[in-house]
């Protein structure tokens, strides 16, 4: 059986139809066609499906799409305004924190949800917060790097 | 997962929910923060008749009232680490929060789920056990309060009944001249299984002389365990390394770990050894110098 879910992704109302088993990846993927979403190991220790929900980051590989009525996600796609770059997205180009972009989207995302709540955070702040996003390119530096100048640039 | 038709529910009030799993028992799933539900229902292939999804019930708080200290089920375990209130007065709980799974993770768990799926490991049992912690379960029937120590019985195993929801725990309030500490042991420093976690609780007179102790321990025995004698060995004795090193033996004899592929057992009773040793110096440190409000 279908449930009804009515959510808000990156500010835009979305009414769907979901089976109770459906998990929030594959919802955001499959039936709202938002792709920057990375489904990576559907056990929640990868981090690739990271998406803010109700503002703090958690991978919606764990998350049921019903579970996720009436609440507000982020995607990587909410983030660039009028075809402009978020500064964040922005700061990781510069830095060269993106090499096979497959943890990008969440890293960038987790780095937003710090920001937010820490302006200038210290780099351990920033290590601890980005823990759960696996790079298996192994480019932790350089995200590390452009997580930091995105912060001192934001002040 | 293709499947048969599956219910979703999602009550609003704890009545209702009892109602609900009163009429469906262990024919329903609860969904909380779901992170250990969804892993079930894919590894071991579990398709429930229903999803009761409770993560809209009102017990989502973290609060001292009536002269204790009240965690709903639904808290999440971010919160519990985010928490001013906990971070000043039950330290163990945050130390154990900011080691449990990853930010994200944290993010969705909940305080009922891991302590009701009941892993012999689960990070939060130490902590809660060293601050005499009681689980809430709530009925269509009744409602009733088990000490956290009666509450396990094996590995994924609990006194909960079918029809039972978590509802809180309610510990006592923290005494000023506690201090208390939670430290793990793992191969890497985030997104690990505790090899070995030890919680404890010191009580000081006049910052010397251990009034009482509580001493926990997670993942070295089917279910998490209170190290009685160890606690015992304690009372009356000035807090210093000779009274510590002699309870963290007794910790590490209480201990009965299994091996497996993350540690040997006698590496973990060695392990029990040192880190309770680490936690109680830790511990009453805390309780010297007063990390608190």
């Amino acid at each position: 059986m279908k449930y009804r879910v009515r959510v808000r992704v990156n500010g835009e109302e979305y009414e769907a139809q979901a089976e109770p088993h459906l998990t929030l990846v594959t919802f955001l993927r499959d039936q709202l066609g938002l792709l920057g979403t990375k489904w990576g190991c559907g056990t929640g220790d990868c981090g690739a499906c990271t998406v803010l929900l109700d503002g703090r980051p958690v991978t919606s590989c764990m998350v049921l799409a019903l579970s996720a009525d009436g609440r507000e996600v982020t995607t990587i796609e909410g983030l660039a305004r009028d075809g402009k770059l978020h500064p964040i997205q922005e700061a990781f180009v510069e830095h060269g924190a993106v090499q096979c972009g497959y943890c990008t989207p969440a890293a960038i995302l987790v780095a937003k949800a710090l920001l937010e709540e820490t302006p200038s955070p210290s780099e351990d702040e920033v290590r601890r917060a980005l823990a759960g996003v696996l790079c298996r390119c192994t480019g932790y530096s350089k995200i590390i790097d452009a997580v930091l100048a995105a912060a001192s640039a934001g002040r | 997962m293709s499947a048969p038709d599956v219910e979703y529910l999602r009550p609003s009030t704890v009545e209702e929910a009892a109602a609900l799993l009163e009429r469906y028992r262990d024919r329903a799933m609860l969904v909380a923060g779901a992170t250990d539900l969804l892993l079930d229902m894919r590894f071991k292939n579990l398709l429930p008749q229903c999803l009761l999804d409770i993560s809209r019930l009102p017990l989502n708080y973290i609060r001292e009232e009536d002269g204790e200290l009240a965690l709903g089920a639904l808290a999440t375990i971010g919160a519990m680490e985010r928490s001013d209130l906990l971070r000043r007065r039950y330290e163990t709980l945050v130390d154990a929060a900011r080691n449990f799974g990853s930010p994200q993770i944290r993010n969705l768990a909940t305080l009922g789920g891991n302590i009701g799926h009941a892993t012999p490991s689960a990070e939060m049992a130490p902590p809660l056990l060293a601050l005499d912690a009681r689980v809430r379960l709530v009925s269509a029937r009744k409602k009733r309060d088990v000490p956290l120590e009666a509450f396990f019985t094996g590995p994924g195993r609990t006194v909960r009944e079918p029809d039972e929801i978590i509802a809180e725990f309610r510990l006592p309030v923290s005494l000023r001249s506690r201090g208390t500490a939670y430290l793990r042991h793992c191969a890497r420093e985030t997104l690990d299984i505790a090899i070995v976690g030890v919680a404890c609780s010191l009580s000081l007179d006049d910052g010397e002389r251990i009034r009482g102790a509580r001493i926990a321990l997670g993942a070295v025995a089917p279910t998490p365990i209170r190290a009685s004698e160890a606690e015992e060995v304690l009372r009356g004795k000035v807090a210093e390394e000779a009274a510590f090193a002699r309870a963290a033996e007794l910790a590490a004899v209480a201990s009965r770990p299994i091996s497996d592929v993350r540690a040997s057992a006698s590496y973990r009773q060695e392990m029990v050894r040192v880190y309770t040793t680490r936690a109680l110096t830790l511990a009453a440190q805390r309780a010297r110098t007063g990390e608190r409000g």
